[in-house]
C-alpha cells in the first residue's frame, strides 16, 4: 500500500510545491490540494509542483461537475497533467464547500457524476468528441495537445450507488474515514462489482482519506483531532457504529451542533459532550496523539493494506512539513 | 498632446505553457504590456497555461481571455483569477465577456448575457481578503467567500463589449473595457455610447482604460500575411454583418452572411481558400478589420493605430497566429516605441 498526502485548504503553491517535494524525497505516491469554498483554486495551488517535482502524483481532491462544467474540468485536469508529464490526478465529488458557496445543490449526483467520468474518459487527442448526455453536453471537443499518458480519474464513493459507478467507469475509488471492518466489506463489494463489469481488481485503486494529527506534543495532537472531529464522516453514524455502542452513537448525534461549534470556531471545546466519548471517537477515527502512537498507527495501516486498500490519502493539518516528515521517515519505510 | 498606447499580445490557443512563457519572456523585453491567453473550447486551460510565465515574468501583466459566466460561475473564475494574480505577484488580467465557442461546445444557451457578466464582475470586484462577500444575484449566488490569501495588488477586470447595451453596462461597472474587432466608425460610436453612460453614472472615461481586440497579421512576405488573415477571417466579428455594414453595402452583408458557411471551412481545414467568395470583397473585410501585409507596411498600421489611439483607445491588444515570436519582435520594435 502506498501513501499520499492530502494538503491542507490553506496551502499556496509554494507551500504546495516544497511540502510536496519533500513527500516525493520519502517515497510517497502523491499529493492532493484541497478545494474548500475559501481556498485557492485547487489545480493552481498544485501548478508549480507539477512543473518542478518528477515522480508524485498530484491532483486535487474534490471536484464536483455540480461546481464546474466536465469539458472545464477536463481542460484543467489536462493541463495540469501536461504540466507534470502525466502525473495528474483527480477525485471527482458529489459536491461540499465550494457548492455550497455558489448556492448549489447535489442533485443528480450519481447521474451528473455518470456524465462527468464518461466526458474525462472519453477525451482524446486523436478522435473528436460530441457527447450528448442528460445535464452535459459536449460537442467537437478536442485537445490534441493532450498526448501525456492520462490522469487517473476517481470518484470520491462511501455508498453502494457511487461505488458501482466507479467500478464501471472511473479508475479507482477513495473512501472517508473508513474503519478497517468498513473497509473490509466495502472493497469485498467492489471487487465483486468490477468483476461483474468484466473488469480486473488488479487495475483498479481503492484508497481512503484518514486523518493524522500525530505530533511531538501529544496534547497539541489532541486539540487538533477534536477541532476537526466535525469533519470525520460528518458525524455519519455508519461510521461511528463499529467502535461506539447504541448510546454513544445516539449522543454524539444529539449534539452535532457542539461539534459544528468546535469547528467552526477553531477550538478544542466541544461543549456538552463527555471527554471519554470525545477521546474514543478520535482515537478510533483518526491517527492521534504522540510519537509512541507511530507503532499502532502502523499497525492500522498495515491492517488496511490487508483490507486490499492500494494506497492510502493522509490528511495533514496544522504544520504540515512535521507530519510529512514523520510519516516519510517513519510510516513509509514501514509500509515497504 | 494624446497620451501614449500601451501596447498588448493576445496568444494562439494552441501554444503550450512552455511556449507560452518563451514569448511572454520575449514580449516582457520588448515593453509590451500584457500578454493574453486565448479561451477555445479544445485548448489548454487559459488560466494554468500562464502559471510558468507567471512565476519566471516580473513585470508584463497576464490574463486569459474571454472568460465568460457561462461556462464558468463566477466563484470559480474569482479563485482561479485570484491563484494567477497571487502567482504573478498582482499582475493579472481578465476579459470577461458573452458567449464564445466555448459556451457553443458546451450546448449553452445564450440567454442574459449583459446581467450574466455584470453580476460576475461585481463579483469579481467584491472579492476581498478582508471582507467576506455574500452576495445574491439574480443570477448568480455566493456564500461566505473570503479569500484571506488573496493580499497582492487585485487583477485588472476588462469587460468585453461591443454594442449598446453592453456598453451601457460596461460604462457603468468596468474598471477596463475591451472591444473587439473595432473599425473607426464602430469606435467613434462606442466611445460616444460610453460617454453618454459614464456621464449618467458620475464616471469618467479618463479613469476606465479602453482597449481594442485588432488581428494582426503583418509578417516578412505579404502573401503569407494575407493568406493567414483569410484562414482566420471567420472569427473577425464571427462575420456578424454588425461589423461588416461599416464598409461593405447590405447586398454585400446579405452575401457574406450567405457564404458564411466558406469562411468557417476555411478557418477549419486551415487554408486560405474561400470557395464561391470574390478575393475583391475578401480583401475589404481583411483591409478594415485588422492589421495586414508586409513589414513594409508597418507605417500604415501606426498610422491606424494612431487614429485610434485619437478616437479614444488607450491600449490595444493585438492578436497574433503563426510565428508569433517574429511578430513580437516586429511589434517590439517598431510599434512600441512608435505608440509611446
Amino acid at each position: 500500500m502506498e501513501i499520499d498526502i492530502i494538503l491542507n485548504e490553506f496551502a499556496s503553491p509554494q507551500e504546495a510545491l516544497e511540502l510536496g517535494l519533500m513527500a516525493e524525497r520519502y517515497g510517497a505516491r502523491g499529493v492532493w490540494s484541497s478545494n474548500y469554498g475559501w481556498s485557492r483554486d485547487p489545480f493552481f495551488t498544485l501548478s508549480l509542483l507539477a512543473h518542478q517535482s518528477s515522480r508524485i502524483r498530484l491532483g486535487p481532491m474534490a471536484v464536483s461537475p455540480a461546481e464546474l462544467h466536465p469539458l472545464k474540468m477536463a481542460n484543467l485536469l489536462f493541463s495540469l497533467n501536461e504540466l507534470s508529464r502525466g502525473r495528474a490526478m483527480i477525485m471527482v465529488g458529489g459536491g461540499g464547500a465550494v457548492l455550497q458557496a455558489i448556492g448549489g445543490k447535489r442533485e443528480r449526483m450519481i447521474r451528473r457524476t455518470r456524465e462527468c467520468l464518461e466526458i474525462l474518459k472519453g477525451a482524446s487527442p486523436d478522435k473528436m468528441m460530441n457527447y450528448n448526455g442528460e445535464i452535459y453536453k459536449v460537442w467537437g471537443y478536442q485537445p490534441k495537445w493532450y498526448t501525456d499518458t492520462p490522469p487517473l480519474i476517481y470518484f470520491g464513493s462511501n455508498h453502494p450507488q457511487s461505488r458501482k459507478l466507479s467500478t464501471e467507469l472511473a479508475d479507482g475509488l477513495i473512501t472517508s474515514d473508513f474503519v478497517v471492518p468498513l473497509m473490509k466489506d466495502f472493497i469485498g463489494k467492489a471487487h465483486a462489482e468490477l468483476q461483474a463489469a468484466g473488469r480486473s481488481t488488479h487495475d483498479f485503486r481503492i484508497s481512503n482519506f484518514w486523518a493524522w494529527h500525530i505530533k511531538k506534543d501529544a496534547a497539541a495532537s489532541m486539540r487538533e483531532a477534536r477541532r476537526e472531529l466535525m469533519l470525520r464522516g460528518w458525524l455519519g453514524e455508519q461510521y461511528f457504529r463499529p467502535f461506539l455502542d447504541a448510546d454513544e452513537v445516539q449522543l454524539m448525534r444529539a449534539h452535532e451542533q457542539d461539534f459544528l461549534n468546535a469547528f467552526l470556531r477553531g477550538t478544542d471545546v466541544i461543549e456538552n459532550v463527555p471527554d471519554e466519548l470525545v477521546t474514543k471517537m478520535v482515537r478510533n477515527i483518526s491517527f492521534v496523539g504522540g510519537l509512541d502512537q507511530i507503532d499502532a498507527a502502523i499497525e492500522t495501516l498495515k491492517a488496511f493494506a490487508a483490507a486490499g486498500l492500494t494506497e492510502i490519502a493522509l490528511r495533514v493539518h496544522d504544520d504540515p512539513a512535521d507530519a510529512i516528515r514523520l510519516i516519510g521517515e517513519r510510516v513509509i519505510p514501514a509500509l515497504r | 498632446m494624446l497620451g501614449s498606447m500601451r501596447v498588448d499580445v493576445i496568444l494562439s490557443p494552441d501554444l503550450s505553457p512552455g511556449e507560452i512563457l518563451e514569448l511572454g519572456l520575449l514580449a516582457e523585453r520588448y515593453g509590451i504590456g500584457a500578454v493574453w491567453t486565448s479561451n477555445y473550447p479544445s485548448s489548454r486551460d487559459p488560466f494554468i497555461s500562464l502559471c510558468p510565465l507567471a512565476l519566471a515574468s516580473s513585470r508584463i501583466r497576464l490574463g486569459p481571455l474571454v472568460i465568460t459566466p457561462y461556462e464558468l460561475h463566477p466563484l470559480k473564475i474569482a479563485k482561479a483569477l485570484g491563484s494567477l494574480n497571487e502567482l504573478c505577484h498582482g499582475r493579472a488580467n481578465i476579459l470577461i465577456g458573452g458567449p464564445t465557442g466555448v459556451n457553443a461546445t458546451m450546448g449553452m444557451g445564450l440567454t442574459r448575457m449583459v446581467g450574466r457578466v455584470r453580476e460576475c464582475v461585481e463579483i469579481l470586484q467584491a472579492t476581498s481578503a478582508e471582507r467576506v462577500l455574500n452576495y445574491n444575484g439574480r443570477i448568480f449566488q455566493v456564500w461566505g467567500y473570503k479569500p484571506v490569501w488573496a493580499t497582492d495588488a487585485p487583477p485588472a477586470i476588462y469587460v468585453g463589449a461591443n454594442k449598446p447595451q453592453m456598453l451601457a453596462m460596461a460604462a457603468r461597472v468596468a474598471d477596463n473595457i475591451m472591444l473587439g474587432d473595432i473599425t473607426p466608425h464602430h469606435l467613434g460610436t462606442a466611445v460616444a455610447t460610453l460617454d453618454r453612460n459614464f456621464a449618467a453614472a458620475g464616471r469618467r472615461r479618463a479613469d476606465v482604460p479602453l482597449s481594442g481586440l485588432v488581428a494582426w497579421h503583418v509578417k516578412a512576405d505579404r502573401q503569407t500575411a494575407v493568406a493567414e488573415a483569410r484562414q482566420q477571417l471567420a472569427l473577425r466579428g464571427m462575420l456578424d454583418s454588425w461589423y461588416l455594414r461599416p464598409f461593405l453595402s447590405e447586398e454585400e452583408c446579405q452575401f457574406v452572411e450567405a457564404n458564411r458557411g466558406a469562411f468557417f471551412s476555411a478557418y477549419k481545414n486551415n487554408t486560405p481558400e474561400i470557395a464561391g467568395v470574390p478575393d475583391a470583397l475578401i480583401d475589404r473585410i481583411i483591409d478594415n478589420l485588422g492589421c495586414t501585409g508586409s513589414a513594409d507596411d508597418i507605417d500604415r498600421h501606426i498610422e491606424r493605430l494612431r487614429h485610434f489611439r485619437d478616437l479614444g483607445l488607450s491600449q490595444v491588444a493585438l492578436k497574433l497566429h503563426n510565428d508569433s515570436a517574429a511578430a513580437i519582435r516586429l511589434i517590439g520594435e517598431q510599434l512600441v516605441p512608435a505608440l509611446q
